[in-house]
């Protein structure tokens, strides 16, 4: 039950796309999102699609595993479409009720909206499906690592190193708090039935213990990182480094192509 | 004697899809006598935990079926929690379960759960207590003052306050030392004596297993290997290397006398019983 929820979603293929540095990959994706929104009309959003499908299809990642994301998000592409479908748009009106009216551009503007939040998530997916949750901490705190110039000495990596800590845990939680509700249950504690409030209050033999671990785990955690001389990130060195290599060059020049054709199209068509 | 608890071809596998089916446990039968005392042992993964998981309906099993006093445990299963009071489970390292304000209110939490009244509540809280040496001024104070050992025998006796008729523990002593090893063998016993109870514990530790157990089950790869008297088991040596197992060391170092030829038996498992024979010797 608590086992089914997948976190960092990583999805090892070792294909060209998780080789890329996971710097470029997510400078690349805000990049392309920034475009995305920059395409103006279908013919540049249609040469977006095609574009990242090719990405989806060079990560080698199953392609319902995309779909599966996309499906949980159904309710807010729905729900935008919905939104742009009577908000003007101009064209010929279709129906008109009460102060509802639909036009043709309000349903190309809707298919518009869709199309651009359906691949705005598909984009987003090859980054966490293609970079583990560590690599994509190590390059936030590298591309963030400027901020030291203002002082915030300390603060990116003290940062980063917690959220590395944060996402090393979540399974070792989650199996964690399934022993202790096992170990209440046994005693008879009550888990499924009751009103909101019974099983609020049915929480509680599971959250303190668990709280009361962590904390404890985090104790051991931070002596056993004293005992080996851990003091924040000053002069720390990486084992592995990270390196702009082949690979991200030519994802750098084709993305740079495909945004000059977007705003050529966006342009002449 | 009467048959308590009956397990009749158990299999569970992992997730019910077919690519990923990976059996935990497989067609594991036996039956356990009113007031036994049962052994299961096995490699670590070799799915003792799995099995014990499945004797108070914590896990379902995918086929095979679990019988309490001749009933399907799962015949009303909106009664598991029924079940649970009857078949306990003493988790490893249990004190980590711990939560309530006061000790009193930790033992207390599973005889309320089965919707006792207060006053059944407190004889029973009362009666544990005394049964395996609580002292009275503990059960004011937290939980979390306690010393781990101290800690274990509260979580133990929150357990042992449901009076389940069967109670099941998971590496009781793991973690403890040699006085807290013993306390707790010492309250397993006077579980047993006051109430009769079956008695099941999962260790791999053969030397707590030849003391307590008057059988063992021996699991391997989620298959049952053996299911006889201990002393049975730890004769079978060749049994014991398959499962990954070792006899305890007494044995081991009796059968090394042996070897060079001093005449001692072969089914020595305890200490007390090496020394019995070998002043015999002299």
């Amino acid at each position: 039950m608590l086992k089914d929820i997948t976190f960092g979603q990583y999805f090892d293929t070792s294909s060209p796309v998780h080789k890329m540095d996971p710097r470029a990959k997510i400078l690349l994706t805000v990049f392309l999102i920034v475009f995305l929104f920059i395409a103006k009309n279908f013919y540049a959003l249609i040469f977006m699609a095609v574009f990242i499908f090719l990405v989806l299809a060079l990560t080698r990642v199953p392609f319902r595993i995309y779909i599966k994301n996309l499906k949980a998000i159904l309710p807010v592409i729905i729900f935008t479409a919905l939104i742009n479908m009577f908000y003007g748009g101009g064209g010929k009106e279709i129906f008109s009720f009460w102060i509802f009216t639909l036009n043709t551009g309000g349903i190309s503007k809707a298919v518009f909206m869709a199309l651009r939040i359906v691949l705005l998530i598909l984009l987003s997916s090859v980054l966490t499906y293609t970079t583990s949750p560590n690599d994509l901490t190590d390059a936030i705190e590298r591309i963030f690592s400027f901020l030291t110039v203002f002082g915030l000495k300390n603060a990116v990596h003290t940062l980063a190193m917690m959220m590395t800590i944060a996402l090393r845990f979540i399974p070792t939680l989650i199996e964690e708090a399934e022993k202790i509700m096992n170990a209440q249950k046994a005693r008879g504690a009550d888990l499924e039935s009751g009103n909101l409030f019974e099983r609020i209050r049915s929480l509680i033999p599971i959250l303190i213990p668990l709280l009361i671990s962590s904390v404890m785990r985090a104790y051991q955690l931070a002596e056993a990182m004293e005992c080996r001389c851990y003091n924040g990130g000053e002069g720390r060195v990486r084992m592995k480094q990270l390196r702009f290599g082949g690979v991200d060059f030519i994802a750098f020049f084709v993305s740079l192509v495909t945004c000059t054709a977007i705003i050529f199209i966006n342009i002449f068509l | 004697m009467s048959v308590k608890l009956e397990v009749k071809n158990l299999t569970y596998s992992y997730d019910g899809n077919s690519h990923t089916k990976k059996d935990a446990i497989t067609d594991i039968s036996f039956s356990v006598l009113k007031g036994e005392i049962i052994g299961i042992v096995g490699h670590t993964g070799s799915g003792k935990s799995t099995l014990v998981q499945h004797l108070n309906g914590l896990l379902k099993a995918t086929s095979g079926e679990v019988l309490l006093d001749g009933e399907n445990i799962w015949d009303k299963p909106k009664e598991i929690r029924k079940v649970r009071s009857k078949v306990g489970i003493v988790f490893q390292y249990p004190e980590y379960q711990l939560f309530e304000d006061t000790v009193y209110l930790d033992i207390a939490f599973g005889p309320k759960n089965m919707g006792l009244d207060s006053e059944e509540i407190k004889r029973r809280v009362y009666d544990t207590c005394k049964l395996i040496g609580i002292k009275e001024e503990y059960l004011e104070k937290s939980p979390f003052d306690l010393s781990g050992g101290e800690k274990r025998r509260v979580a133990i006796a929150g357990v042992m306050a449901m009076k389940p008729e069967v109670i099941v523990f998971d590496e009781p002593v793991a973690g403890l030392d040699p006085k807290g090893r013993e306390d707790v063998i010492k309250m397993i016993y006077d579980y047993r004596n006051a109430y009769n109870a079956t008695v099941l514990i999962v260790s791999h530790n053969m030397e707590d297993m030849a003391q307590i157990a008057d059988k063992l089950i021996v699991l391997s790869s989620g298959r049952m290997v053996a299911f006889d008297k201990t002393e049975n088991v730890f004769k079978d040596k060749e049994l014991l290397k398959s499962a990954g197992l070792n006899p305890p060391i007494v044995t081991r170092v009796m059968d090394v006398l042996r070897q060079k030829g001093i005449d001692v038996p072969n089914n020595v498992f305890t200490v007390e019983k090496a020394v019995e024979y070998l002043t015999k010797l002299r």
